[in-house]
């Protein structure tokens, strides 16, 4: 149960909902989900969506939820463009920005190559404590920060492995600086070179966060909003410009 | 139907001359960077220019732009007018904005006061205030606007 909230006063459909989520349950079939997300998240080349049908053969994917999946939230272009998808709304919070930034702090990624997109009502996009599609109460970076950080260090050691394995060295003799894997002899691959090989791991379950500490680049740099263009031009998405919007 | 001269072409939208320009220009072509705010001229989020004027596109008739060229914020920001290109990497640089829901209409006001003053005119801050008064920003963005008019006015002197 979750601190300080009396569940006989939430409406039944919301008890349901979080009781499922506490129990560990994926909100809806993973595999499933994965496969949508591929087909409509199909915005690069050596993308992880296709992690999906990968993992999808393998028992290791099962014992992660599809909220800690990379594959539902990062993507690779072979130009190391980073796409971060939001599992929030945006509407001036700045959500759009500060949730790829924990991400890309993890990651490791160059950040002036990150961009940000919207997630969709998929399950993979619910909040992760809640288990419900949800932006409010300040809950975006709460509950999403661990998230973000382990879906960043998740795909980070993906790139690893992918690199280990095109050269032939031990994992452990390689490191990142922004974007680029460094190996040994001054070796080095980006990210986008690097993805497609990625894709095709398996994701690792077990991964150690970065001490606070380390946060040296990103998290708590002062930045530009990744949407400030869009937004600035009337480029933004907002709901009166969809069919289903209030402006018909 | 009518005829709109909208961002350097020639459009016919199948609507009645007295319908708002806003909703031709949001409905009928689909360009929905100008927005919808409170529909009274009153927030002017709906900003758009009227041979270089701004005005109110919600209320605003169609018959009115007859025969005279309608700008709005794709045209604007688009890099080929060199005031409104100043302006949109001014709202960038300064971060201005939050939400954005207002800012199409605001950026559109401001680039039409810069394009009235005399070229290399620098305006004061009361000038900045008073032109973009009748813009409303419920996010509070009004001191980076006015940081953002500034600058935009220093880059085109």
């Amino acid at each position: 149960m979750l601190p300080n909230l009396d569940y006989s006063e939430m409406p039944r459909v919301l008890q349901r909902l979080l009781t499922r989520s506490e129990s560990g349950e994926p909100a809806s079939p993973s595999r499933r989900s994965f496969l949508k997300l591929a087909g409509v998240g199909g915005l690069a080349l050596g993308a992880f969506p296709h992690l999906a049908a990968a993992q999808a053969a393998g028992p290791a994917a099962s014992a992660l939820k599809p909220t800690q999946q990379p594959s539902a939230f990062v993507q690779i272009a072979p130009n190391g463009e980073v796409t971060v998808t939001v599992n929030r709304l945006e509407f001036g919070q700045g959500v759009q920005t500060g949730l790829p930034m924990i991400l890309a702090e993890e990651l490791d990624a160059d950040w002036n190559l990150v961009r940000s997109r919207h997630g969709s009502n998929d399950a993979a996009h619910v909040d992760p404590l809640f288990g419900i599609h949800l932006t409010s109460g300040s809950h975006s970076i709460k509950n999403s920060f661990t998230q973000y950080r382990e879906l960043g260090v998740r795909a980070r050691a993906m790139l690893l492995a992918a690199a280990a394995a095109r050269w032939n060295v031990d994992v452990a003799t390689l490191s990142t600086q922004a974007g680029t894997v460094l190996g040994p002899d001054g070796r080095k691959a980006g990210y986008g070179e690097l993805a497609e090989v990625a894709m095709a791991l398996p994701v690792p379950e077990k991964v150690t966060l970065k001490d606070p500490k380390d946060f040296l680049r990103i998290i708590g740099r002062p930045t530009l909003r990744l949407d400030a263009r869009a937004k600035s031009s009337g480029r933004q998405d907002s709901t009166a410009s969809t069919s289903a919007g209030p402006v018909s | 139907m009518s005829t709109l001269n909208i961002n350097g072409r020639s459009q016919t939208v199948d609507a009645d001359p007295g319908t708002p320009i806003l909703w031709a220009v949001r409905d009928s072509l689909g360009m929905t960077g100008t927005k919808f705010g409170c529909g009274a001229a009153l927030c002017g989020a709906c900003t758009v220019h009227l041979d270089g004027q701004a005005i109110r596109s919600c209320v605003t008739p169609l018959s009115a732009a007859e025969g005279k060229k309608i700008t709005t914020i794709e045209a604007a920001t688009d890099g080929s007018d060199r005031v409104g290109a100043a302006v949109h990497a001014a709202w960038v640089k300064n971060d201005v904005a939050q939400c954005g829901y207002c800012q199409s209409g605001q950026i559109m006001s401001a680039t039409a006061f810069l394009k009235s003053l005399p070229r290399g005119k620098q305006p004061t801050a009361a000038q900045i205030d008073s032109a973009m008064a009748g813009n409303i920003c419920r996010c509070g963005t009004y001191a980076r606007i006015r940081a953002a008019v500034a600058d935009a006015a220093k880059a085109l002197a």
